[in-house]
C-alpha cells in the first residue's frame, strides 16, 4: 500500500516538474496550407525558435468587447520568412480554428497589421481552449483574434506576373499626338498616358504599374496616377514620367521599362545606354539576347515579331537571341536577324511576343 | 429559549444569510452598467464602467445619503490637455449641459438603476444635472496648436479645432465592414458580417468648400499623405484621416494643407542634380527660418532688392515638422521624413542618400558650410563656423567662408545661414532686427552671386510665426509651412 502511495506522489511530482519545465507546453501544432501548393505542419517548439515578440495588444472593439492583453508570440511574417515566403506576397488568408470557426484576413489587414501567433497572454500560457496558438491582430476587432488555431490557409497570393509581350516605346509614341512641355529651360514634347493606354488597348483592371529606370531605380505607381500623367519623350532625361500635378520627387527619369501587367514597354533610346551594343554589317544596336534577359520576356521556342502596321514574322528562339534592335537615321525602330534573310527584318518594330 | 425558538432563530439566520448572498450574487454584481466615456481633448480615454480605481465620497442628495464619484477626480484622471476646458455632459435623450472645467468642486457622478449615470451639480442650475449620461466630452478652450488640428491654405490658417470640439459638433455615423467570419457546425456554414460605426466628417463639409487642389495631410509623428478629398474620423481622443477610395489611413493627424503648392524645398535636391548634370555649378543658399510671408513683406517694403529681381520665384512647402532638422533633411535628400527618417529636432541620422553622396557618385565636388553646430549626419562633414567676432551671429563668418570656398574646385556649394532664424526667435518674424537681418542676407547673397559662375537656389528650411515674446515655428500654420524658392544665375550682372 505504501509503495502505491509513494509511487502516486512520485508520478504527481514528475508530472508537475514536466509541466513547469514547459516540455508539455511546447506541444501542439497547426498547419499552413496551400503555401506555394504545399501543406506545412508547424509545431510549437519550432515556432518558438523564431524571434519572439512581446507587446501590448489592443483590439479595435468598443466598450466591454475591447481587449487589452500583454501578448508573447511569433510574428506570422517571421514564420513565413523562415519558409521563404514574404507576408507581402499574401493577398488573403483564412484562419481556421479547431471548433470550426474561421475568418478571412484581407490583403489590407495583412499589409497594415502585425499578426502575432501568440502562445502566452498576460504572462500565462494559453487556456486549454485557446491552445496551441491564439492569433492576435492588434488594432483589429477581436473577431480576428482566433483561438485554438488549427490551420492558416493561404487563400490567394500575389500573382507573379510573367511578361508576355515586349513593346517598343518609340514606335508606340510615333502613333500618338504630342503636346509641348517646358522642362527647365528646354521645350520638349510629351504624350498623354491615357492616349497610350487607349492606343495599346491596355486593360484598366490593374492596381499598379512598375517603372524600371536606366540606373536600376524601380518604383510602383497606382494605375490611377499613371493614367493621369504624361511621358516626356524628347530632350534630357527622356523618357520621363511626369505630370504638371506631380511634385518633382514623383518624376521618373530615363525610364527603361514600363511594366504594365504582363506587358512591358521598352525605351530603345535608354536601352542603348544600358546594354553593350552589338554590330552587324553597317548597323549597331541592342542585342536581343540582353533585352530578352532584362525584360524577363517569357521564353518560348518561337516568337512573333510585329510591326506597327500589322506586318509580322515568326522567328525561332535561336534566331531571336541573335537579333539586334536599332534605330535608323529617321529614328525608326527596327530589328534585324543577321542569320536570316532580309524579309525577316521588321521596320517600325512594335511588339515581340512568345508563341505557345 | 426553548428548542423550537432556537430552531426558528437558526432558520432565520440561515434565511438572512441566503438573502444577503442572493443580493450580492444576483443583484449587486450581475446588473448591467452602461458605458460612460470621458473623451475629447484628453490624453487617456476613460470608461466609467471600470470604477474600481476611483474613490467614492458620501453626499446627501434629495434626502438620501448616497456614495458618488467626484467629477473632478474622474476628469483629472483622463489628463485634460490644458487647464482651461469645458465639459459637455451629453445624455442619451439628446440633452446636453456645458459647464466650466474650473467649477467642478461640488460636481459628482452617481450611478443608479433608476437614472443610469447621472451628474449631480450642487452649485450649478438644476438643468445641468443630466440623467442617463452617455458621454463627458472635454473641450479644450486654450489648446495650443500642437494639440489641435489646423487646416490651412497657402496664405491663411482657416480652421483650428480639436477632437473635443468636433465630437460636440455635427458629424455622420457611417458603418464600415470590419470582417466576415464563419462557423462550421456539422458541415453547415453559418456566416456573419460585422460592421463598426465610425464618426466621420467629410473634409469638404468641414471647410465648407469643394476640395479641388492638392491636399497634404500630416500626423503628429510626421507621416504624410497626399490626396484630394477624404474623411476625418473622430475617435474618443484623436482625429484620423482616411480615404475610402484608396483605403489609405493616417492616424492622429495634426494638420491639413489645402491647395498645397507643387513646389517644395525638396526640389533643391532634384534641381541641383539637374543643373549639375547639365554642366552648371550650383550654389544653394538656405536661409534658416525665412518664411514666405516674410519674403512677401520684404518685397512690399522693397528691402531685398537682389531677391526681388529674381523672376523664377515660387511659394514652396516644407516638410512637417517645420523645424531645422526636418527641413534641412528634406532639402538635402529630396524626400520627406517618412523616407529620410528625420522627423524632428531629435533625429540626426539620415536614412537615405543625401545630395552630397549623389554628387560624389557623379565624380563632382561638394562643400557644405554650416553655422557653429553640426545638425545632421551628412555624407560629407560640414565646415563649421563659430562666432569668432562674438557679435551674436555666425552669418558674417559663414559668408566669408563661403566666398573663400567658392574660389575652390567645388561644383556644388551648400551654405546654411542662421541669422534670420536667430533674430526671428528673439524679436519675432517682423521684429526690426529680424528684418534688418533679412536685408543683410539679401546683401550677402548678392555678393555671393556676383562671384558665382553658376546656378543659385535660395530657399529656407521653415518659416516663423509670432509669439508673445518673439517668434517660433513647428506648427502646421502657413507662417511656418511655406518658404520662398528662388532660382537665378550667378555672375556679374550688366548695369
Amino acid at each position: 500500500m505504501k509503495k502505491i502511495f509513494y509511487s502516486f506522489f512520485l508520478l504527481l511530482f514528475i508530472t508537475t516538474m514536466i509541466l513547469n519545465t514547459g516540455v508539455i507546453a511546447d506541444e501542439g501544432e497547426f498547419m499552413i496550407s496551400n503555401l506555394k501548393g504545399k501543406d506545412i505542419t508547424i509545431n510549437l517548439k519550432e515556432l518558438k525558435e523564431l524571434p519572439i515578440v512581446e507587446e501590448t495588444a489592443i483590439s479595435a472593439d468598443e466598450g466591454d468587447d475591447k481587449n487589452v492583453y500583454e501578448v508573447k508570440g511569433v510574428l506570422l511574417s517571421d514564420l513565413l520568412s523562415s519558409k521563404g515566403v514574404s507576408k507581402n506576397d499574401l493577398k488573403a488568408i483564412r484562419l481556421i480554428a479547431g471548433d470550426g470557426y474561421q475568418i478571412d484576413v484581407s490583403e489590407n489587414i495583412l499589409k497594415q497589421r502585425k499578426l502575432i501567433l501568440t502562445f502566452e497572454i498576460n504572462g500565462e500560457p494559453l487556456y486549454e481552449k485557446s491552445k496551441p496558438i491564439r492569433v492576435i491582430i492588434p488594432n483589429e476587432m477581436s473577431m480576428y483574434w482566433l483561438k485554438n488555431l488549427k490551420e492558416i490557409r493561404i487563400v490567394e497570393m500575389v500573382e507573379t506576373v510573367n511578361i508576355r509581350s515586349l513593346y517598343f516605346l518609340e514606335t508606340v509614341v510615333s502613333e500618338l499626338e504630342k503636346v509641348d512641355y517646358t522642362y527647365y529651360e528646354s521645350k520638349d514634347k510629351a504624350i498623354k498616358i491615357s492616349e497610350l493606354i487607349e492606343y495599346m488597348d491596355l486593360n484598366t483592371d490593374l492596381r499598379s504599374v512598375r517603372f524600371i529606370a536606366a540606373d536600376g531605380f524601380e518604383k510602383n505607381e497606382s494605375l490611377k496616377v499613371f493614367a493621369e500623367a504624361y511621358i516626356k519623350i524628347t530632350g534630357k532625361n527622356a523618357p520621363l514620367f511626369f505630370s504638371p500635378d506631380f511634385p518633382k520627387g514623383m518624376h521618373i527619369k530615363d525610364m527603361l521599362f514600363i511594366n504594365y501587367g504582363s506587358k512591358s514597354i521598352c525605351s530603345v533610346e535608354q536601352a542603348k545606354n544600358v546594354f553593350d551594343l552589338r554590330k552587324a554589317e553597317d548597323i549597331e544596336g541592342i542585342p536581343m539576347s540582353e533585352l530578352l534577359k532584362e525584360s524577363k520576356l517569357l521564353q518560348a521556342d518561337r516568337y512573333e515579331v510585329k510591326a506597327v502596321d500589322g506586318y509580322s514574322v515568326e522567328v525561332s528562339a535561336k534566331d531571336m537571341e541573335s537579333g539586334i534592335v536599332y534605330t535608323d537615321e529617321k529614328d525608326t525602330v527596327r530589328i534585324v536577324f543577321p542569320d536570316l534573310e532580309k524579309q525577316y527584318s521588321v521596320k517600325y518594330l512594335y511588339e515581340i511576343k512568345p508563341l505557345d | 429559549m426553548n428548542k423550537s425558538n432556537k430552531i426558528l432563530l437558526a432558520l432565520s439566520i440561515v434565511l438572512l444569510l441566503i438573502l444577503i448572498a442572493t443580493y450580492y450574487l444576483f443583484l449587486s454584481k450581475d446588473h448591467y452598467v452602461p458605458d460612460l466615456f470621458v473623451r475629447g481633448d484628453i490624453e487617456d480615454v476613460i470608461n466609467l464602467k471600470e470604477t474600481s480605481s476611483f474613490n467614492q465620497v458620501k453626499i446627501e442628495h434629495k434626502g438620501k445619503k448616497i456614495k458618488v464619484y467626484k467629477l473632478e477626480d474622474v476628469v483629472n484622471r483622463a489628463l485634460p490637455l490644458s487647464e482651461e476646458y469645458e465639459l459637455v455632459l451629453s445624455g442619451n435623450d439628446g440633452r446636453r449641459a456645458v459647464i466650466d472645467g474650473k467649477q467642478l468642486n461640488f460636481s459628482y457622478l452617481n450611478y443608479s438603476s433608476e437614472n443610469g449615470w447621472e451628474v449631480i451639480n450642487f452649485n450649478h442650475p438644476i438643468s445641468s444635472n443630466i440623467k442617463l449620461l452617455k458621454n463627458i466630452t472635454v473641450v479644450d478652450k486654450k489648446s495650443d496648436f500642437f494639440d489641435s488640428l489646423t487646416i490651412i491654405t497657402q496664405s491663411e490658417n482657416i480652421i483650428k479645432t480639436t477632437v473635443g470640439e468636433l465630437l460636440t459638433g455635427s458629424y455622420t455615423k457611417k458603418p464600415f465592414l470590419r470582417g466576415s467570419s464563419t462557423l462550421n457546425v456539422d458541415g453547415q456554414l453559418y456566416s456573419v458580417d460585422v460592421y463598426s460605426e465610425k464618426r466621420v466628417i467629410s473634409l469638404a463639409d468641414l471647410v465648407d468648400r469643394e476640395i479641388l487642389g492638392r491636399t497634404v495631410i500630416y500626423n503628429k509623428k510626421g507621416e504624410t499623405l497626399i490626396h484630394r478629398d477624404g474623411f476625418l474620423e473622430l475617435t474618443n481622443n484623436k482625429i484620423s484621416y482616411f480615404n475610402s477610395e484608396s483605403e489609405e489611413w493616417l492616424e492622429d493627424i495634426t494638420g491639413i494643407v489645402l491647395d498645397a503648392p507643387l513646389t517644395s524645398n525638396k526640389d533643391v535636391f532634384y534641381d541641383s542634380l539637374h543643373y549639375l548634370e547639365a554642366g552648371y555649378k550650383v550654389l544653394v543658399v538656405l536661409l534658416d527660418g525665412f518664411g514666405y510671408h516674410q519674403y512677401n513683406y520684404c518685397l512690399d517694403e522693397e528691402i531685398i532688392p537682389f531677391m526681388a529681381e529674381i523672376e523664377n520665384s515660387s511659394q514652396a512647402i516644407t516638410s512637417y515638422k517645420p523645424v531645422t532638422n526636418t527641413g534641412l533633411a528634406a532639402v538635402l535628400t529630396g524626400k520627406g521624413p517618412q523616407e529620410n527618417k528625420i522627423y524632428s529636432r531629435d533625429f540626426k541620422h539620415i536614412a537615405v542618400d543625401d545630395i552630397f553622396k549623389k554628387i560624389s557618385k557623379m565624380s563632382l565636388n561638394s562643400v557644405y558650410i554650416e553655422g557653429n553646430i553640426k545638425i545632421l549626419n551628412t555624407s560629407i562633414e560640414p565646415i563649421l563656423n563659430p562666432d569668432l567676432n562674438q557679435n551674436g551671429i555666425t552669418d558674417d563668418e559663414i559668408f566669408k567662408k563661403t566666398l573663400k570656398q567658392m574660389n575652390g574646385n567645388a561644383n556644388f556649394v551648400f551654405v546654411h545661414f542662421h541669422g534670420i532664424d536667430d533674430m526671428g526667435h528673439t524679436y519675432g518674424p517682423y521684429g526690426e532686427k529680424t528684418i534688418e537681418m533679412i536685408t543683410q542676407s539679401d546683401r550677402y547673397i548678392q555678393e555671393l552671386a556676383q562671384n558665382w559662375p553658376g546656378k543659385i537656389i535660395i530657399t529656407a528650411d521653415h518659416g516663423m510665426h509670432s509669439i508673445l515674446n518673439g517668434g517660433d515655428h513647428g506648427l502646421v500654420i502657413y507662417q511656418d509651412m511655406f518658404v520662398p524658392y528662388l532660382i537665378t544665375d550667378g555672375g556679374l550682372k550688366d548695369e
